[in-house]
């Protein structure tokens, strides 16, 4: 067992006085500003907040990918602020999903392919996980398009294949970035509903950083950004 | 197959142009460095096969000075000395029209000594036919391989012709060796009775050498005892030494080739770090999302070094055949510089050590590993940030350019530094002249932004805001530009530096024969050696052609080359006509001083390469071994001589003759009167040659440009390594630009959207790659002649000790820039022309 990990059964998402600053043209800008926040595991969170607010930022802490100024991260009673970056870098492959605003599917490889990579990444690709793929596939409803490359899919069915992709190798975590930002008004619904849907049957944790309220009225609890600190949202 | 390797496998099948001409880039590498290895391997090994076939099993050899042995030594060690493992032998070359090109070495052994050397010809299991060999006059045995490549038979005369005298040699019986060195060792070696090859090398009464066997246990008190027998100007020697030591004399020649070889691949380890720079750059969005899904840094790096390792097994594998291919051609030519300024060479077929295969394909793909270590490592170092503004990317790059500026900087310093430290060592100045490319590569982008702003307000000027974006875009797009440029910079500027050192080379020897040619007719002998030749002209032929009305006056020349420790001294005997001290353009002591001297005085004159080997100036002695024991020669004067990279010194006739009691006269140079026609003479004196001989007699002009030709000869390998590294150079002009522009095709596709012809677009991206190609064009030449500097003044320097002239014609500039604007514009017309048939909407759907 990893020192940082806790006994009991601790919480999806720990975040203790987070800071978090980017130095520029010679003036420093503090993003974060003692971030504080716990996400119970099978939560469905999200975090409001207008452009350049720093909630790319929060998610880039969240996941590992960027370390704090100040502050601890604990995933799953993990402390990623204390683990290397090929530690933390191996984490996410086992416990993150992710779903990009650009969608960020691999172009040289097909859908399907583009799912299984996950589960490669964990080392874990059987007949079992296949079956999960092609199920996760028929959910967004692309069980059709598993041999297509991502350029010939529309906006909306690669925002739907990157959903599948966040859920196949079941994470402890789902951690979306403006995952609508980037479709039209429909488009951006049906995805709504088929993260909300998925992320609830499996009872995955989901914490999702957007502007659309009609997004974040979906989730289960709402946060706010604001000066760098993270409040509740009235509902 | 993982999933990230297919990935990463089908982006390169995705970009197949890219792919093809990086895998190009590493076969031309591969390529050029094979064929120049296999060719001065086949050449080495040829010579060293020759000479131990020749040598037999012998473990010493007696060597003679000028002349040779007298034929009474070898009876004097066989009886008196009782050593019955003995043979004389005497050597010669000849030429025969049979075998055009190729210098046929006659050997003349006396068939009853040499069971103990060379058993082929002592008869007996053999199946030699002895008998016809002693019996008939001038019988001659050679190689199955030798006769069937000049057409004759047993029964057949094979015409030669020796020291300009026409003979016919009746082929008495053919040698059939099995396999193995022995016989292409026997390769153009024709093998006489030595008292017939004697008569027909005219050296009666004298021997060329006497192999011996001595038994292990008593060899220090034989070589006392031989050396005691032996004349003054005879040394003994160990089987292997001269054969070592005359090798040794191409060392310099063979490490520039092997130099330039290794800058064509220094040009594809270029394209692949281009090459695979881009495809990262490329994949810039991909690689962050991989990142992110929690794709380490480690196995980022295998990936992108697993493709290199493709692209560079697949192009050393192509490299290899083409090497190999290229070298059948490019061994021809090194054998015939080796003929021409060195020793004897007959090489038929190529070598093709595996060593030489799995160092090609090492090497191939070691570069190709090394160049692709910086993108990996980049690409490995992306953080996995999936929305990485382009801006960021850009800033970086263009923070890198001045890092890469300043590190440029440093290297071209410690280069030069490295250049300017007084030393000898031609592996230092090679490293300190790499240094330098390096250096420059990498101040190449700074310098290209800086061009940029020169000539950004011209484009505006001719094409408007097409112009500005075409500048613009070199600059705000650095961090793909950049490594193009610098490769193209590097290619280019090496091509200028080779072309500029090969016109000051030509120059120098141009303006050299100019001064050091003062006859109007030059006699000589045929030779298959263009630079030396043996046996004499005789004193009949001196006398009538010099008693020739037009004939005013006469130089003598007595060329001879006496074996000295380490090696062979050349020594020219001098008779020179007042009118002939001209030809010499001193570097040390003056004519004033040194002629006198040399004329009366027994003093030498000695040429610069000898004197850089030998670090000798004007008040050293020479010690050269004469038949009365070694003299020493004091110094006189050191003169400028582009003939001979191991030197040669000039001593008096009088004191030759007073040294070696030779009267042999090796070549003439005739004085004629005024307003006499020299075509005219020429033809007039070749009439008065005997019917039987045969002599070179031509005009100033004829011997000035057949020198020239064997310069041109010698430096046709260079030229052919230039050509290469130019293809080199134009493939990576070639593939940097057409990346780059097709990388382009979302931003195309965006302008032809808003409106953008076809046709203006193509104006756009070709004004953009031509622009690169002027700007790597311009930065080329001044680096072009900083590298050629380099190789005139410290690389030529210490290969070969000649003090050359640098000049800088136009044609090798405007070469230089057409080089990198052609390319630069043949590579913006497949990008031009698919993006005029893509629809703007698919240009901007697709990547």
């Amino acid at each position: 067992m990893h020192p940082a990990t806790s006994t009991s059964t601790p919480p999806a998402v720990e975040l203790e006085s987070l800071r978090k600053s980017y130095r520029e043209g010679g003036r420093e800008h503090r993003v974060l500003d003692g971030v504080d926040a716990v996400v119970r595991r099978g939560e469905r969170v999200a975090v409001l907040g207008p452009s350049g607010s720093g909630k790319s930022t929060l998610l880039n802490l969240v996941s590992g990918i960027d370390l704090p100024d100040d502050g601890v991260v604990r995933i799953g009673g993990v402390d990623l602020t204390a683990l290397s970056e090929h530690e933390r870098t191996l984490f996410r492959r086992r416990h993150l999903g992710f779903v990009f605003q650009f969608f960020n599917l691999l172009p040289t490889l097909t859908v399907m392919e583009n799912l299984l990579l996950p589960l490669e990444l964990k080392g874990t690709v059987g007949a079992d996980e296949e079956d999960r793929a092609e199920r996760l596939l028929e959910a967004v409803g692309l069980a059709s398009r598993a041999e297509a490359f991502p350029d010939r899919l529309s906006g909306g069915e690669q925002q739907r294949v990157a959903v599948a992709r966040a859920l196949v190798h079941e994470p402890t975590l789902v951690l979306a970035d403006e995952p609508t930002g980037n479709l039209d008004e429909d488009t951006a619904q049906l995805v709504a509903d088929l993260l909300g849907r998925l992320v609830g049957d499996r009872s995955h944790t989901l914490l999702v950083v957007t502007h659309s309220r009609a997004l974040a009225g979906r989730m289960d609890r709402v946060l706010r950004l604001d000066h760098g600190r993270l409040v509740a949202e009235p509902r | 197959m993982s999933l990230v390797r297919r990935a990463g496998r089908r982006h390169l099948t995705r970009h197949p142009a890219q792919l093809v001409l990086s895998v190009l880039g590493v076969a031309l590498g591969v390529a050029v460095v094979v064929s120049i290895d296999l060719a001065i391997q086949s050449s080495r090994e040829g010579f060293r096969v020759s000479a131990e076939t020749v040598a037999g099993r012998a473990t010493h050899h007696v060597l003679g000075g000028v002349g040779g042995l007298p034929d009474s030594l070898f009876a004097r060690i066989r009886v008196d000395l009782g050593m019955r493992a003995s043979a004389p032998v005497v050597e010669g070359y000849a030429s025969s029209p049979l075998r055009p090109g190729a210098a046929l070495r006659v050997v003349g052994v006396d068939p009853f000594s040499e069971g103990p050397f060379r058993p082929f010809v002592a008869g007996g299991p053999s199946g030699l036919d002895v008998s016809a060999l002693l019996t008939v006059p001038r019988a001659v045995v050679l190689s199955a391989r030798t006769a069937g490549a000049a057409g004759v038979g047993p029964g057949n005369a094979l015409p030669v012709s020796v020291a300009g005298r026409s003979e016919s040699l009746p082929v008495a019986g053919l040698l059939e060796p099995g396999e193995g060195p022995t016989r292409s060792g026997l390769d153009d070696v024709l093998i006489l009775d030595i008292a017939w090859a004697q008569d027909l090398l005219a050296m009666p009464g004298r021997l060329s050498r006497i192999d011996l066997r001595l038994p292990e246990d008593s060899e220090p008190e034989a070589l006392e005892a031989l050396r005691a027998l032996l004349p003054a100007d005879a040394r003994v020697e160990a089987a292997g030494v001269r054969t070592a030591a005359l090798s040794e004399m191409i060392s310099a020649f063979d490490l520039n080739l092997r130099a330039l070889s290794l800058l064509a691949l220094v040009f594809g380890m270029f394209l692949i770090y281009n090459a695979m720079t881009f495809s990262v750059v490329q994949r810039r969005e991909m690689i962050g999302s991989l990142r992110a899904l929690g794709v380490t840094r480690r196995e980022v790096l295998a990936a992108v070094l697993r493709e290199a390792a493709w692209i560079g097994g697949v192009g050393a594998a192509a490299g290899l055949v083409v090497g190999t291919a290229l070298g059948r051609g490019l061994v021809r030519m090194v054998t015939r510089t080796i003929n021409d300024l060195y020793f004897v060479v007959s090489v038929q077929e190529l070598t093709v050590p595996p060593a030489v295969l799995a160092k090609g394909a090492l090497l191939g793909l070691g570069a190709t590993l090394l160049a692709s270590l910086p993108p990996a490592l980049e690409a490995a170092s992306s953080p996995p940030r999936v929305a990485r503004t382009r801006s960021l990317v850009e800033g970086r790059a263009t923070r890198a350019v001045s890092r890469a500026a300043a590190l440029g900087a440093l290297l071209l310093g410690a280069g030069c530094a490295g250049l300017a430290v007084p030393s000898r060592s031609l592996v230092a100045s090679f490293g300190a002249l790499f240094l330098v490319i390096l250096g420059m590569a990498l101040l190449a982008p700074a310098g290209a932004v800086l061009l940029v702003g020169v000539l950004r307000p011209a484009a505006a000027r001719w094409m408007g805001i097409l112009g500005t974006m075409a500048a613009r875009g070199v600059v705000t797009a650095l961090s793909r530009t950049a490594p193009a440029i610098a490769a193209l910079v590097v290619a280019v500027s090496v091509t200028v530096g080779l072309g500029v050192m090969i016109q000051s080379f030509r120059g120098t020897l141009t303006r050299w024969l100019d001064g050091t040619l003062q006859a109007d007719v030059y006699v000589s002998l045929p030779s298959p050696m263009a630079s030396r030749s043996a046996g004499t002209l005789g004193p009949d032929v001196v006398g009538s052609l010099t008693a020739h009305p037009a004939v005013r006056g006469r130089n003598t020349y007595r060329g001879v080359e006496v074996p000295v420790e380490g090696g062979i001294l050349r020594i020219v005997a001098l008779d020179l006509h007042p009118l002939g001290e001209a030809a010499f353009d001193f570097l040390e002591g003056g004519a004033a001083e040194a002629f006198p001297a040399f004329r009366d005085g027994g003093a030498v004159l000695v040429s610069e390469p000898l004197a850089y080997r030998r670090a000798l100036g004007v008040g050293d002695s020479l010690v050269v071994p004469t038949p009365a024991g070694a003299r020493a020669l004091p110094v006189a004067g050191v003169f400028y001589d582009y003939g001979s990279d191991r030197g040669v010194v000039m001593m008096s006739r009088r004191t030759y003759e007073e040294l070696f009691d030779d009267d042999g006269i090796t070549s003439l140079g005739l004085f004629l009167e005024d307003g006499a026609d020299p075509e005219r003479v020429v033809e007039e004196l070749r009439a008065l040659v005997p019917p039987h001989r045969t002599l070179v007699v031509r005009t100033n002009a004829t011997l000035r440009s057949a020198s020239l030709e064997v310069f041109d000869q010698t430096f046709q390998v260079t030229a052919v390594l230039r050509l290469l590294a130019f293809a080199v150079a134009f493939v990576g002009v070639l593939s940097a630009l057409m990346a780059l522009q097709l990388e382009r095709a979302r931003e195309l596709g965006v302008l032809r959207a808003n409106g953008l012809t076809p046709r203006q677009v193509w104006r756009l991206v070709t004004a953009q790659t031509g622009l690169m190609g002027l700007i790597s064009g311009a930065l080329a030449v001044p680096m072009g002649l900083v590298l050629a500097s380099v190789m005139i003044f410290v690389v030529n320097k210490r290969s070969f000790g000649w003090t050359l002239r640098m000049e800088v014609g136009p044609d090798v500039v405007v070469q230089a820039v057409a080089l990198a604007l052609v390319g630069a514009l043949l590579a913006g017309l497949y990008p031009s022309w698919r993006m005029a048939r893509t629809s703007p909407a698919e240009a901007l759907r697709g990547e």
